[in-house]
């Protein structure tokens, strides 16, 4: 059992690493694939005369390469937060976006837009509203009689709908000429203008989440036992709850500050990871991890390639993840766990 | 190691659910804990577990109170065997078992070889050590029972709780929970119980407690205790018990049966 999932977690690591390469040479303007290695070498500091010409450089470095770690960087917080939703809310329905994240964030990205703002503006108004919209939710489900989780889930649809409204408001008000099309890009959600920005602007929250989520991955597996079960095993499940909630949240945010809003691979891929290494999450938390680095970079090289201006990579994830989906829970993908 | 249960009380909000019990359960007792439904048996459950930690009263574990343990030492102290577990998502035999074990890795830390021998040894005590690769939600009741138990033992605390182990067991199954059980307690665990076999509990425990409406009405050896006088109050109903094999078994039976056959009141 164990064996069979170090494999896979390493073969997932070596597609990963072969994934990378080849998107370096994917897109409009081809570079061969020893301009690539030539070019990061030289970045890394090795003595290595160019053969390659400035433009290569400048599209290698400036554009791809930051583009391809961004979307790795998304991809895995967003099925590290689904993953960890699905365990702590004990339901396999759960997704990043359940509390609120995602629809305070667009919310927060569409307010900054109408008010003007810089792109590091959008991204700051994007990732503080997320965080903001899912403290509400906890505060106010704090108030929900009953059970819990619920309480939990339920304020999270309510204020979704709430800031979706809010949105909408503000597309009504926003100026067509240039606003409007804005806002209604960037919560379609797109890698196309990533730049060592929005890098250097998601890093550090998302490392700071995936840690937590990475360490608490054996109680994850408790708490789906359900809460009073968990505690008499000797954990406490509304703290954890509390801290997988603050983490994901993070990261979620974090990610859809820099990339809009991505649906489908917060819920997905965690199922496709589970069919893969089963769901014990000490193997399936970095495998989910993996799983959705791997999957946004080669639907972002396959949104680069189809068209010059890029498809927007949340209207493809869907167009491509769910069909792959359906196979394998209804085709010859499909087999019985266990 | 021994529980005491010390005058604890506990209501829902104003409605009083568990009024004033005491009791004591000594090292390798096994107690049953009988009781019409609603009488509390769960609620008294909860409470020595500490999901109702808004009790008054005292639950103590060799003179130590519950409410001063965290949920990681209290899970050393006291495990807890539900009817049944139904964990959101499937795991192996062996990941269950381990999940008893989180009280030995930190917050942060993953179960290491120790714990999964630990595991292994406890699937092999209980006789299933063969099931370890299967699936938990794919097995039978009686083996999901019995992975539960393996679970309490790896988790290593000396008193084991067990809600209605038998309710949804056919008979053999049953029987094979109790065997457990019973040879559990004659290890030194503390076993308590609650069920609705007022037969099975004077086979298999020491001692029985009786509750209703929130209130022990008896306490005493199965042979005190299984009597047609507490029986019929017990569960209000006609009921006669009958002894059999010199009292090595006591059978209860509806007392109009008994009144046609003729043979005893």
């Amino acid at each position: 059992m164990k064996k069979k999932q170090r494999l896979i977690l390493q073969i997932m690591l070596a597609v990963l690493m072969i994934g990378i390469l080849v998107s370096f040479s994917v897109g409009q303007y081809p570079v061969p694939p020893d301009a690539v290695v030539g070019i990061l070498a030289k970045k890394a500091g090795l003595p290595i005369e160019s053969f390659w010409t400035g433009a290569m450089e400048t599209a290698v470095w400036n554009i791809r390469l930051p583009r391809v770690i961004l979307s790795i960087m998304v991809g895995m917080s967003l099925a590290a937060a689904g993953g960890a939703y699905q365990g702590v809310f004990q339901n396999p329905m759960a997704s990043p976006d359940i509390l609120g994240a995602s629809a305070g964030a667009g919310f927060g990205a569409a307010l900054a837009i109408l008010l003007g703002a810089s792109s590091a503006g959008i991204m700051t108004g994007a990732f503080g509203f997320g965080m903001v919209t899912v403290g509400l939710v906890f505060l106010v489900s704090h108030r929900a009689k009953g059970d819990r989780i619920l309480g939990l889930v339920l304020s999270g649809i309510m204020i979704s709908t709430l800031f979706q409204s809010g949105t909408s408001f503000l597309k009504l008000v926003a100026d067509p000429g240039n606003q409007l099309p804005q806002i209604t890009y960037w919560l379609m959600g797109s890698l196309s203008g990533a730049r060592w920005a929005d890098v250097g602007f998601a890093v550090v929250p998302m490392i700071l989440g995936w840690i937590p989520l990475l360490l608490l991955r054996w109680q994850l597996n408790v708490i789906t036992v359900g809460d009073d079960e968990a505690k008499t095993l000797g954990i406490h499940p509304q703290r954890l709850r509390l801290l997988i909630v603050v983490f994901s949240t993070l990261i979620t945010a974090s990610a859809v500050a820099v990339s809009g809003i991505i649906g489908w691979v917060g819920l997905v891929i965690p199922h496709i990871t589970r069919r893969l290494v089963g769901n014990d999450y000490r193997y399936l938390m970095p495998a989910s991890m993996m799983g959705g680095g791997i999957f946004l970079l080669l639907v972002d090289n396959l949104s680069r390639s189809l068209t010059a201006s890029g498809i927007p990579i949340g209207i493809l994830t869907a167009f491509i993840g769910a069909p792959f989906f359906l196979w394998m829970i209804t085709g010859k993908g499909a087999r019985d766990e266990h | 190691m021994s529980i005491e249960v010390k005058n604890l009380s506990f209501s829902y909000g104003k409605k009083q659910i568990l009024h004033d019990i005491s009791f004591r359960a000594e090292k390798g007792e096994f107690l049953s804990v009988l009781g019409p439904n609603g009488a509390g048996k769960s609620t008294l459950f909860r409470c020595i577990l500490g999901l109702l930690p808004d009790y008054s009263g005292e639950v103590l574990i060799n003179g130590h109170d519950i409410k001063n343990f965290s949920a990681r030492e209290a899970s050393r102290q006291i495990a807890y065997i539900p009817q049944n577990s139904t964990p959101t998502f499937h795991y192996s035999v062996l990941d269950i078992v381990l999940m008893g074990r989180t009280n030995r890795a930190g917050t942060f830390g993953n179960p290491g070889k120790e714990d999964e021998q630990a595991s292994l040894a406890a699937l092999e005590k209980i006789g299933i050590g063969a099931l370890k690769n299967r699936s938990f939600h794919k097995l039978s009741g009686g083996e999901q029972q019995l992975v539960l138990i393996a679970r309490a033992l790896a988790q290593d605390a000396p008193v084991l709780l067990l809600d209605e182990p038998t309710a949804s067991l056919d008979y053999g199954n049953q029987i094979l929970v109790l065997e457990q059980a019973k040879k559990l307690s004659a290890e030194g665990y503390t076993v308590i119980q609650t069920t609705h076999h007022p037969e099975q509990s004077y086979l298999y425990s020491d001692r029985i407690l009786a509750l209703q409406n929130g209130r022990i009405i008896a306490d005493g050896k199965p042979c005190e205790v299984l009597t047609t006088e507490l029986m019929k109050e017990l569960y209000h109903a006609q009921v006669g018990v009958v002894s059999l094999f010199d009292d090595a078994a006591r059978v209860c039976i509806p007392a109009e049966f008994i009144d046609q056959k003729g043979n005893r009141q």
